[in-house]
C-alpha cells in the first residue's frame, strides 16, 4: 500500500473522474464497484447543492458539511497500535484510505458471521446503494463515489452471534469517507454498534451504513457518535426491514462541532417492525440536525420513535421526524416522540414532526416538547442533599436512561463513562 | 432562648410569602430532639406551605428565623439544611423517569456523608430498609416514584428517611393513601426515628396515625398562624369538633391553599 501511495501523490490537477478511479485502484476495486463509483460521481455532479430553504436544510448549511477537497485520494495513515482484543465483541475499524482492521473477540467460534472488507465482497457491492443509493442526495452520492473504506457483514440464515460487533468509524482524514453493508439473512439476529469517532477541526465525515434485515430477523443497531472537537460529517443510516423482521435502533449523538444524520428504515414486508430511540447532548457551540425517516409499505407494520435532545451554552438542536405511511400499508401503527431539555437560555431547538398518510385505517401519533427542568423534581433532589449539580446531572442523565438501556450489556460501562465525559465537558457533572 | 441549644428546629416568627400573599403569618415552633409534634389544620391553612418552606422550597419568600441544631438556616440552599439534618417527607412526591431510587438514595448518601459507601454495605442496608417498611425489593431500582401507587410512594418518603436518619424529619401528610397496614409499618418507622432522637413534625388532617405515633403537642394551623397548641388529646378534640369553632378567631389567608 505503501508504494502506491507513493505514486499517488501526483500533484496535476485532475477532474474528479481521474481521481476516482486513481482511488478505486489503491483500494482494489473490481470493475462493478469502480462502476458504481463512477455513476455516484455523475448523481453527484448532476446534484445540485441543498436548498436551505427546504426544510431538511434549514438548519444545517450544506457547506461546513461538505469536505473541502473531497477528490484528493486519501494517503495511507500511521499503522493502528496494538489493539487488544475485547471478550465478548468483535472490533472493526474503518481507516479512510485503509483495508479494514478485522480484530475477533477471542474465541472466533463460526457464528455465523463473516466480515468482509466490503470491496471485495461481491455481496457487499450487489448491495451496496440499494438502501442508500446515490440518488438520496448530495451527501450520499459524494459517499458512493469517493468512500475509502468500508466492510460488508453477514449473518447467515437462522444464526445470532453471541457476540456484538462494534465497528469503527475512525474520523482521521480531512475527507473520511465509510460505507457499512449489514445483512441479515431470514431469521438470524445481530446487535452491532458503530461508533464514530476521532477527528478534529478541518476534518470531515461522509458515512453511509446501509441495514438489510430479512425475514423474521431482528437486528440491533446502535449508532454513536463521539467525535472530537471541531468535527464536521453527515451520517446516514438505512434499513430495510422485510416480513416479520424487527429493527431496534438507537442513536447517540454527543461530539463535534456540526452533525447531521439521517437516520431511518423501510418497513418492506408484513408485521416488519422498527423502533428506533434517539439522544442527543450538545454544548457550547455545537450544532446537531437530526432527521429520522419511518416508510411504512406494507400492511400491519409498526414504527416507533423515541428522540431526546439535551442542550446547554448556545448549542442548537433541530430535529425533524417523518412518517410515511404508504397506500398499501393499512393497519399499521406509527408514534413518534421527541423532546427537548433546555438546560440553557441561550441554546435553541426546532422540533418538526412530519406525517405523510396516504391510507385510512392506520394508527398514527406524534408529540414534541420543549422545556427546561422541572423545578419540582430539582427541589426533591436537593431537599436529599444532592447538590444543585449534581441533581441536574442525575436528572439529565435520567432523562437519556431509555436510549442508555438499548446499549448492549457488553457495552454499557463504555457508553456510560462516553456520556458522563460529555456531560462534564457541558457542565452538567 | 435558653431552649435554643437543645433544639433540633425551631422557627422564630415566620412568615413565608407565596406570590405576594403571605401564607404564613408569625409562626413559631420549638421541637426538642426525640419530640414528636403534629401539626393539624383545615385545608389551605399552610401546613404545607409551613414545611416546604422549611426545608428550602425556592418558590417562596420567608422572613423570620429558621434555626436548625442552633444554626441559623433560613439562608442556605435545600441542600445544605438536608446535610445539616433536615429532611421532608412530601406529600405529593415527584416522579423522577429515568433515576432509580437507589441510585438517588446512594447519591444523596455519599453527599451527606462525603464519602460513598461500599456498594455492598449500602446494598445490604438498603435491603433492611425496604424489607422493614415492606416495600417490595424490586423498587429499589424502579424509578423514584415512578408509576407508584399513593401509598407506596409514601412508605417510600418513610424508608428514605430512615436510610439518610435526620436530626428533624417533617412529614407530610404522610398518611394519606396508606391503608391500615401500610399506615401501621410507616408509623413504626416513625417512631423508630424518633427513638433515635429525631425530632418529628408530622402534618397530618386525622387522628388516625396519632394513635401508632404518639405526639408530644399538637398544633393547629389556622390562616398561617398556630392558634392552639396542647396535649395528644387535642388532636381528638378536633376529631370531634372539626376546625370551625377554630376559625373565627382568625380569619382564613386569602389566595392559595396547601400545595
Amino acid at each position: 500500500m505503501a508504494s502506491s501511495a507513493t505514486r499517488l501523490t501526483d500533484p496535476r490537477p485532475l477532474p474528479p473522474r481521474e481521481r476516482v478511479i486513481q482511488l478505486a485502484r489503491i483500494t482494489g476495486d473490481h470493475l462493478p464497484l469502480v462502476q458504481k463509483r463512477l455513476e455516484a460521481l455523475d448523481a453527484y455532479l448532476e446534484t445540485p447543492l441543498p436548498d436551505r430553504v427546504k426544510h431538511l436544510w434549514r438548519y444545517s448549511d450544506p457547506l461546513v458539511l461538505l469536505p473541502q477537497h473531497p477528490f484528493v485520494v486519501p494517503q495511507p495513515g500511521p499503522e493502528l497500535g496494538t489493539i487488544n482484543r475485547t471478550p465478548g465483541i468483535d472490533d472493526v475499524f474503518l481507516v479512510p484510505g485503509m483495508r479494514p482492521v478485522i480484530v475477533s473477540s477471542d474465541s472466533g467460534a463460526d457464528e455465523g458471521m463473516t466480515i468482509t472488507p466490503l470491496n471485495e465482497s461481491d455481496e457487499g457491492i450487489e448491495r451496496l446503494g440499494r438502501a442508500v443509493p446515490a440518488q438520496h442526495g448530495l451527501f450520499e452520492a459524494l459517499n458512493a463515489s469517493i468512500w475509502s473504506c468500508g466492510v460488508m457483514i453477514n449473518v447467515a440464515k437462522n444464526r445470532s452471534p453471541s457476540r456484538v460487533l462494534r465497528i469503527t468509524h475512525l474520523a482521521s482524514l480531512p475527507t473520511t469517507g465509510t460505507r457499512v453493508v449489514i445483512n441479515l439473512e431470514p431469521g438470524a439476529a445481530l446487535k452491532v454498534i458503530e461508533v464514530h469517532d476521532s477527528g478534529g477541526a478541518g476534518i470531515s465525515v461522509l458515512s453511509v451504513s446501509e441495514q438489510f434485515v430479512g425475514r423474521n430477523a431482528e437486528l440491533s443497531h446502535l449508532l454513536i457518535q463521539t467525535w472530537d472537537k471541531g468535527t464536521a460529517g453527515h451520517v446516514t443510516s438505512r434499513a430495510v426491514v422485510e416480513a416479520d423482521g424487527r429493527l431496534n435502533a438507537s442513536l447517540i449523538s454527543l461530539g463535534g462541532a456540526h452533525y447531521k444524520a439521517d437516520v431511518g428504515a423501510v418497513l418492506d414486508g408484513v408485521n416488519a417492525i422498527s423502533h428506533i430511540t434517539g439522544m442527543g447532548l450538545c454544548h457550547g457551540r455545537q450544532a446537531m440536525d437530526h432527521h429520522t425517516f419511518h416508510d411504512h409499505r406494507h400492511p400491519h407494520t409498526e414504527s416507533e420513535l423515541e428522540f431526546k435532545v439535551a442542550l446547554t451554552g448556545r448549542a442548537k438542536s433541530a430535529y425533524t421526524g417523518l412518517i410515511r405511511i404508504g397506500e398499501t400499508a393499512e393497519k399499521s401503527e406509527a408514534y413518534q416522540e421527541c423532546r427537548n431539555l433546555l438546560l440553557s437560555s441561550r441554546a435553541q431547538t426546532e422540533t418538526i414532526p412530519e406525517l405523510e398518510i396516504l391510507t385510512n385505517d392506520v394508527r398514527c401519533s406524534h408529540g414534541a416538547t420543549s422545556g427546561p427542568l422541572d423545578p419540582e423534581q430539582l427541589f426533591y433532589l436537593k431537599s436529599r442533599g444532592i447538590s444543585q449539580a449534581e441533581a441536574i446531572a442525575l436528572m439529565v442523565r435520567g432523562f437519556f436512561e431509555n436510549a442508555i438501556i438499548r446499549v448492549p450489556r457488553q457495552l454499557r460501562p463504555n457508553v456510560e463513562s462516553t456520556i458522563d465525559h460529555h456531560l462534564s465537558r457541558g457542565g452538567l457533572k | 432562648m435558653s431552649y435554643l441549644n437543645n433544639a433540633v428546629l425551631e422557627c422564630r416568627n415566620l412568615r413565608v410569602i407565596v406570590d405576594d400573599n403571605e401564607i404564613i403569618r408569625g409562626v413559631d415552633l420549638t421541637i426538642a430532639p426525640g419530640e414528636v409534634h403534629a401539626l393539624m389544620g383545615p385545608n389551605g391553612s399552610g401546613k404545607s406551605t409551613l414545611v416546604n418552606a422549611l426545608a428550602g422550597h425556592p418558590g417562596y419568600r420567608v422572613e423570620g428565623e429558621i434555626w436548625l441544631n442552633g444554626e441559623q438556616v433560613q439562608s442556605l440552599e435545600p441542600e445544605e439544611r438536608a446535610h445539616k439534618g433536615l429532611f421532608l417527607g412530601f406529600q405529593y412526591p415527584v416522579a423522577i423517569p429515568g433515576v432509580t431510587t437507589s441510585t438517588m438514595l446512594r447519591t444523596a448518601l455519599k453527599a451527606k456523608q462525603g464519602e460513598a459507601h461500599a456498594p455492598s454495605v449500602f446494598l445490604k442496608e438498603l435491603k433492611r430498609a425496604f424489607s422493614r417498611l415492606d416495600i417490595p425489593w424490586e423498587f429499589a431500582s424502579r424509578y423514584i416514584n415512578d408509576g407508584f401507587s399513593g401509598g407506596e410512594k409514601k412508605r417510600l418518603e418513610v424508608l428514605q428517611m430512615l436510610m439518610l436518619e435526620p436530626r428533624v424529619a417533617l412529614l407530610d401528610e404522610i398518611d394519606s393513601g396508606l391503608d391500615i397496614d401500610a399506615l401501621k409499618v410507616a408509623a413504626s418507622g416513625i417512631q423508630q426515628i424518633a427513638e433515635q432522637n429525631t425530632g418529628v413534625l408530622l402534618v397530618t388532617h386525622y387522628q388516625r396515625i396519632l394513635a401508632h405515633v404518639k405526639p408530644h403537642v399538637v398544633h393547629v394551623l389556622v390562616g398561617g398562624r398556630i392558634v392552639k397548641s396542647g396535649g395528644p388529646e387535642q388532636a381528638l378534640e378536633l376529631e370531634d369538633r372539626g376546625y370551625e369553632w377554630l376559625e373565627p378567631e382568625i380569619p382564613l389567608a386569602a389566595g392559595r391553599g396547601a400545595t
